[in-house]
């Protein structure tokens, strides 16, 4: 186990917006978790980066380990419009890591370098990141947090806002993490990327309505308990495919 | 030649070159920070409010660096209570800006006192510089490069990204609050020379001829400081020949060189246009 919430809660000074949140992550898990807006999603994403403290329950780090978080937030144009280079975008996923100097030494270019090469952009470096398509400047961000040696990736809403082609290649970078070791939690309202791609899912409305494999959780009851809504869930090829409900479909 | 020997026979010039600099190296190094992070109008509106400090101050006959001082920490507390009470920010700064000015604008209408020049306040006199001034500025640079030099890496992170620097370690409130007091600093401490309405051109003007010309902000921010320092000198030079105040003879020379930088070239965009077309 690599973190444990136990009993999480939480509320900005009201109503709590997420209670008694239990759940268990492994160490070189992939997990999607899904649910309406206002769920919580971004709340509990807060909280494992330690920007929010749960007012109720806690987290549980395994024992002799400490939580490195790698976050890869959702693609912002006020981002992306920065006067910054891809190479000094990676590199300041390590700027707490780094010396006081102003500037990086060797290793750290080698290995952000290193990192631009795995993730097939070392040819855009000296690019600004207003000159990347879609898929690679989520590539460039998902870098910056591979450069602050993570244990944890946190991906908030990766597919939001992309085409089917950027989608596609964040698809298959997060399979590459995950063929990588690295731990990957990620939020998303794309029920059937998940469902496709992902071995498990949590579904959160405020708290957790269910959480296990695909097939396990994306039933029509739990659909409609997690976005109060009727959707009919199909079976195609093995998965669960979640589709809109046809008046007079069965429930 | 004389051009450039001339001035150098009057003590205040001397004084006046090296505060200029000094100030057009740490304007010209923190404004492509101010620049990112959308604070042109704060720096506008911080300066400005410090006309009714400097006002007050020198009818009083306290310091007018204090004056300045109190007049940026109250301005930036209202800035922070009304933006509180529900305004968008760019109101709060100008409600609190313009009431600060006209503080700043009825003191100095209504006094008799000689020291308080309206035109010195507003655009700056080199002639007004003395050595305490110039240890003032030594002081704030030293401390201010230093927190530059050290830190520049964790800013800069914090500054593209808050949340993301925070996740990965940044002190990232820590550097916010250090940068607005620096930013705070630097526009008392440029008033002498600049004026109340020209501190923020050079914190921007430098800094964004240089964004346009760089892709790498390291980049940007080394050239923000070097044309920050060739402005200031430039503007002083043609300053002291025309007798014409030194702030406009300053940001005059920067907005010179943003211009001609901007019509000689094809800009960055250019640039990444051609580079996509290949």
């Amino acid at each position: 186990m690599m973190v444990h919430l136990d009993g999480v809660g939480f509320g900005y000074g009201g109503p709590l917006v997420l209670h008694d949140v239990n759940a268990a992550i492994e160490s070189g898990e992939v997990v999607g978790i899904i649910g309406p807006s206002g769920a919580g999603k971004t709340t509990l994403l807060r909280i494992l980066l330690g920007e929010l403290v749960p007012t109720q329950g806690s987290i549980h780090v395994a024992p002799g380990s400490a939580l490195a978080v790698g976050y890869v937030p959702q693609m912002d144009a006020g981002e992306r419009t920065f006067p910054i280079t891809v190479e000094e975008t990676v590199l300041l996923g390590g700027a707490a890591l780094s010396s006081r100097r102003p500037w990086f030494d060797r290793a750290e270019r080698r290995r952000a370098h290193g990192i631009l090469e795995r993730l097939g952009i070392a040819a855009f470096a000296a690019a600004r990141l207003d000159e990347l398509s879609g898929g690679q400047f989520q590539r460039v961000l998902i870098g910056r947090a591979l450069m602050s040696q993570p244990n944890l990736l946190v991906l908030d809403e990766p597919t939001s806002g992309i085409d089917l082609k950027t989608r596609s290649q964040v698809l298959q970078l997060v399979d590459e993490l995950r063929a990588d070791g690295y731990t990957v939690i990620l939020t998303t309202h794309d029920l059937n990327w998940v469902a496709a791609h992902l071995p498990r899912i949590i579904c959160l409305n405020r708290t957790v309505v269910a959480d296990g494999s695909p097939l396990q959780v994306l039933t029509g009851a739990v659909v409609r308990q997690t976005y109060g809504a009727a959707m009919d869930v199909l079976v195609h090829n093995g998965r669960p495919v979640v589709v809109d409900a046809v008046e007079g479909s069965a429930p | 030649m004389s051009y450039l020997t001339e001035p150098f026979e009057y003590d205040f010039f001397f004084r006046a070159l090296i505060v200029t600099v000094l100030i057009g190296a740490l304007a010209g190094a923190i404004g492509p920070f101010v620049l990112v992070r959308r604070m042109a109008y704060i720096g506008q509106g911080m300066s400005q409010s410090i006309l009714g400090g400097v006002a007050v101050a020198v009818s009083f006959g306290i310091d007018l660096y204090l004056g300045a001082a109190v007049a940026a920490a109250l301005s930036a507390a209202l800035i922070y209570y009304v933006r509180n009470r529900g305004l968008p920010v760019d109101t709060a700064i100008g409600i609190v800006a313009s009431a600060l000015f006209a503080v700043g604008v009825a003191v100095v209408s209504s006094s008799r006192d000689r020291r308080l020049n309206t035109a010195n306040l507003l655009f700056g006199n080199v002639l007004g510089v003395q050595t305490e001034d110039i240890i003032i500025v030594m002081v704030v640079s030293l401390a201010a490069g230093f927190f530059l030099f050290h830190n520049y890496k964790s800013l800069l992170a914090a500054t593209h990204n808050y949340s993301v620097a925070a996740a990965h370690g940044v002190k990232s409130r820590l550097m916010e609050v250090m940068f607005n007091a620096l930013l705070a600093t630097v526009v008392v401490t440029a008033l002498r020379v600049l004026g109340v309405l020209l501190v923020a051109a050079t914190l921007l003007i430098p800094a964004a001829t240089a964004a346009t010309t760089f892709r790498s902000f390291g980049k940007i921010a080394l050239w923000s400081s070097i044309l920050g320092v060739a402005c200031s000198a430039i503007g002083l030079f043609i300053s002291f020949h025309r007798n014409i105040a030194s702030g406009p003879a300053i940001v005059l020379v920067g907005a010179s060189i943003f211009i001609v930088n901007l019509l000689s070239g094809p800009g960055l965009s250019g640039k990444a246009k051609a580079s996509a077309g290949r």
